[in-house]
C-alpha cells in the first residue's frame, strides 16, 4: 500500500526492496511524483517552523556571524584594491586620486529618507502632503511609504491597502505607485488604488488625467481613461477593465461608501465586512437586479438597513 | 513580509543592520527549502552563499519583487548546480534512494510548483498551523504530536492508545489534507505548469 510506504520513507525507515517499489510506483505517472514529492515537501517543511528554541536561535546566530565575517573580508578586500590603485596614481594630482576614490567608496545610492505612515486607525481616513505638494488619502489598515523629498527622476512611493491620490503634474517626473504586485504611473492626476480588493487583486479606478498601469517589472499593461476602473490579478497577470462612476466609488474618503452597479449580495457582504455583522434577508426576489447603494459609516448599521430595505422593499435584520 | 520593502531599500543604500534583519526573518524557510534538496550542512552553505551575494550585488535589488522568490529561486539555481557536482561524491545507502531523489529535484522549483510555492513563499508557521487547526480532532492530535512534536508513531500509539498503523494513517491523511489545502487553486496550477511542459 502506497501511503505506508511513503510515510515509511518519509521516517527514513524503508528497506532497499521497500524503495524500489516506491521507485517503481513513482516511474509510472507524473501524477504519482507530484502527490509524492508535495508530501515530502510539507513534511519536511517542519524544520523550517521557527519555535522559540535555543538551538535554534544559536543555529541562526553562528550562521550570521559567519555571513558577516565573510562579508567583512569581503569589504576589507575591496577597500585595500582601492588604496592600491590611488598609491600608484600619487605621483599624479590630488584631484585624480580623489575622483578614483569616490568611485570605489561611495555608496551606489543618494540617501533618501523614507517616512512609512500607517493609518491603524480603524474608522478614518488620513491625508498625506507629500513633498511636492500632491495629496494622499489613506484608507484605515493601510500602509504609504514615501520619501521626504523626491529627489531622481521619478518621484515614487509605496502603498499597501488603499489609498486615494491627487498628484500634482510634472512630465519631468513621473510619479509611480508601487502597489504591492503592480505599477502605477501617473502624470498629474486623481485616482485610487486598492492593493486588496480581493485576494490576489489589485484595483485602480481613475477619476481624472491619465495613468498607465504596468506589471511589476515596468512592462506597460493598459492605459487608463478617467471612470474606468481596472482589476489587475497578480497570479494570473491579467487585466480587466470596466466603466464606473469614479467619484462615487471613491467617495470613502469622504466617509462615505460607495457602490455602484452592484449585486444585492454584494452588498450585503460589504455591510456586513464595515459593521463587523450578519444579516438576515431574503435576497431571492432580488437576485438579478442591480443597485447603486452609499452610506455613510458613521450613521450606523440600523440606519444603513433601514435604507436598504427602503431601497428594495424587502426587510433586511442583522442577525443575533 | 510586506515589511521586506522596506528593509531592502535600506540595503541597497548599504545597511547592514537591515540586512542582517533580512536575513533573520527568512532564515529557516529558506533553509528549510534548501533541506529539500541537500543536506543540512550544504543547506546552510548554499543559504549564505545566497545571501552573501545579495549583499556584493545589492545594488541590483529591486523592492518590488517578492524577495522570497528571489532567494527561493538563487538557491534552488545553487544547489542543482551542486548536485550535479555531487552526482559521484554523494553516498546514499541504495541506489534507488539516489533516483527517486532524483526524480524530486524537478519537483522542487518554486516557481513552476503551486505547493512548494505556497509553502515556502509566505510564512511557513502560519501555514501550516492554519492547515493543521482544520484537521478533524483525532487525526490533528496525532499529527501534532508526530509533526510537531517529532515523536515516533511507536511513541504515539502506546501514549494514544491506538495501534501503529492507525497512527500512520492519521499522518498520511493529514499529510494529504494539508497538500489539499496549500495547493489551492487547482486550475491556476495546471495554467503554470502547463505553460511549461
Amino acid at each position: 500500500m502506497q501511503e505506508e510506504l511513503i510515510y515509511k520513507y518519509l521516517s527514513g525507515e524503508t528497506s532497499a526492496g521497500e524503495e524500489r517499489e516506491l521507485l517503481k510506483w513513482l516511474k509510472e505517472s507524473p501524477e504519482n511524483q507530484a502527490y509524492f514529492f508535495e508530501i515530502k515537501a510539507i513534511w519536511n517543511a517542519r524544520e523550517g517552523m521557527v519555535c522559540n528554541d535555543v538551538e535554534k536561535e544559536k543555529l541562526l546566530a553562528t550562521s550570521l556571524n559567519r555571513l558577516n565575517q565573510s562579508i567583512d573580508q569581503y569589504e576589507r578586500k575591496k577597500k585595500s584594491i582601492s588604496r592600491k590603485t590611488i598609491g600608484i596614481w600619487s605621483g599624479v594630482a590630488a584631484a585624480v586620486a580623489l575622483l578614483l576614490g569616490f568611485f570605489f567608496l561611495t555608496p551606489e545610492y543618494k540617501q533618501a529618507d523614507y517616512i512609512t505612515h500607517l493609518n491603524n486607525y480603524t474608522d478614518s481616513v488620513e491625508m498625506i502632503t507629500l513633498a511636492d505638494g500632491s495629496q494622499i488619502w489613506l484608507r484605515e489598515n493601510s500602509k504609504l511609504t514615501y520619501p521626504k523629498n523626491f529627489t531622481g527622476e521619478y518621484r515614487e512611493v509605496h502603498l499597501e491597502g488603499e489609498a486615494f491620490f491627487h498628484i500634482k503634474t510634472n512630465p519631468k517626473h513621473p510619479f509611480i505607485v508601487h502597489a504591492d504586485g503592480e505599477l502605477v504611473r501617473v502624470l498629474g492626476t486623481s485616482f485610487n488604488v486598492n492593493t486588496r480588493f480581493r485576494d490576489d487583486i489589485i484595483e485602480t479606478i481613475l477619476v481624472k488625467g491619465s495613468i498607465e498601469l504596468q506589471s511589476p517589472n515596468g512592462e506597460p499593461l493598459r492605459i487608463l481613461q478617467p471612470d474606468q476602473r481596472a482589476l489587475y490579478s497578480r497570479n494570473a497577470k491579467t487585466l480587466e477593465v470596466n466603466e464606473v462612476d469614479a467619484n462615487i466609488m471613491t467617495s470613502w474618503r469622504y466617509g462615505l461608501i460607495s457602490l455602484s452597479d452592484v449585486s444585492i449580495r454584494t452588498i450585503l457582504q460589504c455591510l456586513e465586512d464595515t459593521y463587523n455583522v450578519v444579516i438576515q434577508m431574503d435576497t431571492i426576489p432580488l437576485k438579478n437586479r442591480r443597485y447603486n447603494f452609499s452610506f455613510k459609516r458613521s450613521k450606523g448599521i440600523s440606519e444603513a438597513l433601514e435604507q436598504l430595505t427602503f431601497m428594495t422593499g424587502v426587510a433586511a435584520e442583522v442577525n443575533r | 513580509m510586506r515589511e521586506d520593502t522596506h528593509w531592502i531599500i535600506k540595503v541597497k543604500q548599504g545597511d547592514r543592520e537591515a540586512f542582517n534583519k533580512l536575513y533573520k526573518e527568512h532564515y529557516f524557510p529558506v533553509r528549510s527549502y534548501a533541506m529539500l534538496l541537500l543536506s543540512a550542512n550544504e543547506a546552510d552553505d548554499v543559504v549564505q552563499d545566497v545571501f552573501f551575494n545579495v549583499w556584493v550585488h545589492r545594488e541590483r535589488l529591486n523592492p518590488e519583487l517578492s524577495f522570497r522568490s528571489y532567494l527561493l529561486r538563487s538557491v534552488y539555481n545553487t544547489s542543482l548546480n551542486i548536485i550535479k557536482h555531487n552526482k559521484y561524491t554523494t553516498d546514499y545507502a541504495s541506489s534507488y534512494k539516489k533516483e527517486i531523489e532524483d526524480l524530486g529535484y524537478q519537483h522542487y522549483d518554486p516557481d513552476k510548483n503551486e505547493v512548494i510555492h505556497r509553502l515556502y513563499n509566505q510564512d511557513l508557521y502560519i501555514q501550516i498551523h492554519t492547515a493543521i487547526e482544520s484537521l478533524s480532532p483525532k487525526c490533528q492530535e496525532v499529527f501534532r504530536l508526530s509533526y510537531l512534536e517529532e515523536m515516533p508513531s511507536k511513541e504515539i500509539s502506546v501514549r494514544l492508545g491506538i495501534s501503529v498503523s492507525t497512527v500512520e494513517n492519521h499522518i498520511h491523511s493529514a499529510l494529504k489534507q494539508l497538500r489539499k489545502k496549500l495547493e489551492s487553486c487547482k486550475g491556476l496550477f495546471l495554467l503554470l505548469f502547463s505553460n511549461f511542459l
